[in-house]
């Protein structure tokens, strides 16, 4: 019990500043200008939300939180890939049950994301979200990580396309975005021996995540250029 | 009072049940006067317990023609502490033709003649009767595991599946047949070709009652998602692990739940959504996570992906009636006493109650458990098991006991109690600084 306490008691910062709070909101905010203006659609409007919204935000705002990212503070309660998966879609899942979902769009949409999920948890050995952090010496593991990173990603625009303003919105596509990258700054921390930890720790995340973004906006710029 | 009687007869079951698994929690009960004729165990005590609150449910949902269930209830619950194989397949035998008797369901009796030709099988092969003898496990062969197999399978209804119907609803059967397949890890370890057929069948009925149900409408829905829980009990057996035995356990404890809040799909609409398992932290989501963690820890990847996608459709089939009714076909109204919406309500908010309650409660559900997984130990793998994360929820471990899936849910509720606070706090002071500037 003291050591739930003890954890909660120094969770203060993930919750406030990094990689939940204040991060979390300017991030997703300019990761939902950035995607609106690449899938051609007008930029979210300024918006305050309701007290009902904390329903939507705050499972998504956790995944966030207890995301494995340096350099933040080690949180030893972390959650795997489902717990993650289960929590971000959490206000999508909600708002889709409001058009009775075809059995095969769900397919479509999430078949994918299951996969890479489960193809990330054999590569790392395991669905934790710390565990894909740490790069595999033997070559298949690599692929299996890397390819399982690769089709989360490749799946993002499907999931990410059309999807209403809001705040919970944002937290979920920033959460989705985030989870597919840990593999990515595992595989460049482990690459990039050279560099001082510190440095790495402060270096490799925010550039993979931008790249990532930017990738992203593209996928979403070709799918709107194909229609 | 004629119609509570039922009712008090399936609690006292359920209750028997419970302070069985006080009296078996440390060793299995086999009293010296019985001369292992009775034998009691964990496993015995979560029959009851599930059988009990089976009945229940049934008698909630139609109180009327409830003595049969009673009958079968307490026919199947003796067969679970019979320590000798045919009387077990006599009480089994009868509990099915009482069952078939009040439903018209052949199936219930055919299914139960195939296990209980299972079970004499297994004894006239061992030269054993009393599984509890230590050659017992002698009379194992594929002959008795396939019928065992087939008739949980067809007490389950997967049959009518494969015909494209709607399983017959028949609860009562499923859970005595799916348990007698659960107690052939008293008897030895299974063969991996048995492991792979359970699995094999359970994960593709998981998933084809999963598909079904998530447009079905709202009359079969309890029904498929029965066969939904049936099949996540065989792939526990299938998996033949620790994990996959809490695996079972969790979702034979789940699925009267679920199907308590299904009595009248298109009520209340809150509380269908803590039964949906879209919900982090209720009890189908945490069912939901067991499978897949089980399936992982024991390194079967694929099979963890169909169940997962089987978990999803699940939220669909309920999910739909929690948002919108327009679209659906109302029901005839259910022959609940004192009728009305205020009654289905009641019924179905115990139902939620219950649902996170299991929920959160997983921890303490796994603790219970525990002797389940213990007592069976002699015929498991050591490929997976679900272990307690002190103050914290669940972790899955693989046969190397490393963690391969950690569900902290005690400390996610505390974390996300915090940021609705921190949110609720943050709302009020935009709005106060948004009112004093006009």
């Amino acid at each position: 019990m003291g050591e739930l306490l003890g954890a909660l008691g120094l969770a203060w910062p993930r919750l406030l500043l990094y990689p939940g709070g204040l991060f979390a909101l300017c991030a997703s905010w300019l990761l939902a200008r950035w995607l609106a203006w690449c899938a051609g659609r007008p930029a979210p409007p300024f918006s305050r939300p309701a007290l009902v919204d904390i329903i939507d935000v705050v499972p998504p705002l956790a995944v966030l939180a207890l995301l494995p990212l340096t350099p933040a503070a080690r949180f030893p309660y972390g959650i795997d890939l489902l717990v993650a998966l289960g929590l971000l879609e959490w206000p999508a899942l909600r708002a889709t049950m409001g058009h009775a979902p075809e059995r095969n769009e769900l397919a479509r949409a999430y078949g994918p994301l299951v996969l890479a999920a489960l193809a990330m948890a054999e590569g790392a050995g395991g669905m934790g979200l710390t565990g894909l952090l740490r790069w595999p010496t033997a070559w298949p593991l690599q692929a299996l990580l890397l390819g399982g990173a690769g089709l989360w990603l490749w799946a993002l625009p499907r999931v990410l396309a059309e999807t209403p303003h809001g705040l919970a919105w944002r937290l979920r596509a920033l959460g989705l975005l985030l989870v597919g990258s840990l593999p990515l700054v595992g595989a460049l921390a482990a690459s990039a021996n050279s560099l001082p930890v510190a440095l790495a720790d402060w270096l490799i995340p925010p550039m993979v995540y931008l790249s990532l973004a930017f990738v992203l906006g593209g996928a979403l710029r070709v799918r709107r250029s194909r229609g | 009072m004629k119609r509570v009687a039922p009712a008090v007869g399936l609690l006292a079951l359920a209750l028997l049940g419970m302070l069985l698994a006080l009296l078996a929690h440390d060793a299995p009960l086999a009293p010296t006067m019985a001369r292992g004729w009775l034998q009691a165990d964990a496993l015995s005590a979560l029959t009851m317990i599930v059988l009990g609150a089976q009945g229940l449910v049934a008698w909630v949902r139609d109180p009327r023609r409830c003595w049969p269930t009673l009958a079968a209830a307490w026919l199947f619950g003796a067969a679970a502490v019979m320590g000798h194989l045919g009387l077990m397949a006599g009480l089994l035998l009868l509990g099915g033709a009482v069952l078939a008797a009040q439903t018209g369901a052949r199936s219930a009796l055919v299914s139960t003649c195939g296990a209980c030709l299972g079970l004499v099988v297994l004894g006239v092969t061992g030269g054993a009767w009393h599984y509890g003898a230590p050659g017992a496990g002698a009379g194992l062969n594929s002959l008795s595991f396939a019928l065992l197999l087939a008739g949980a399978l067809g007490a389950a209804g997967a049959h009518r599946m494969v015909q494209g119907r709607v399983p017959a609803d028949t609860p009562l059967a499923a859970v005595a047949g799916l348990t007698t397949l659960l107690r052939l890890f008293s008897l030895g370890p299974w063969n991996l070709g048995w492991l792979f057929a359970a699995l094999v069948v359970g994960g593709a009925t998981a998933l084809w009652a999963a598909w079904q149900a998530a447009a079905a409408p709202p009359a079969h829905v309890a029904a498929w998602l029965g066969l939904y829980f049936s099949g996540l009990v065989m792939v526990g057996a299938g998996l033949g692990s620790g994990a996959g035995v809490t695996l079972a356990g969790y979702a034979l404890l789940t699925w009267p739940v679920v199907r308590l809040g299904l009595v009248r799909p298109d009520g209340p609409r809150w509380p269908l959504w803590l039964l949906t398992g879209a919900v982090p932290l209720s009890a189908p989501f945490v069912a939901a996570w067991l499978a897949v963690a089980a399936a992982v820890a024991g390194g079967l990847t694929l099979l963890a992906a169909l169940l997962w996608v089987a978990a999803l459709l699940v939220v669909v089939a309920v999910g739909r009636f929690a948002v919108q009714d327009d679209a659906l076909t109302p029901l005839p109204p259910l022959p609940l006493r004192g009728e009305g919406e205020a009654r289905h309500g009641v019924l179905m908010g115990a139902a939620a109650m219950l649902s996170v309650a299991l929920g959160v409660g997983a921890p303490l559900v796994v603790l219970g458990l525990g002797p389940l997984v213990a007592q069976l130990q002699g015929g498991l793998t050591p490929f997976g098991a679900i272990s307690l994360w002190p103050w914290a929820g669940l972790v899955a471990l693989n046969a190397a006991q490393q963690p391969v899936a950690t569900l902290p849910s005690l400390a996610l509720i505390v974390l996300m109690g915090m940021l609705a606070a921190l949110c609720w706090v943050a709302l009020r002071l935009v709005a106060l600084w948004g009112r004093r500037n006009g």
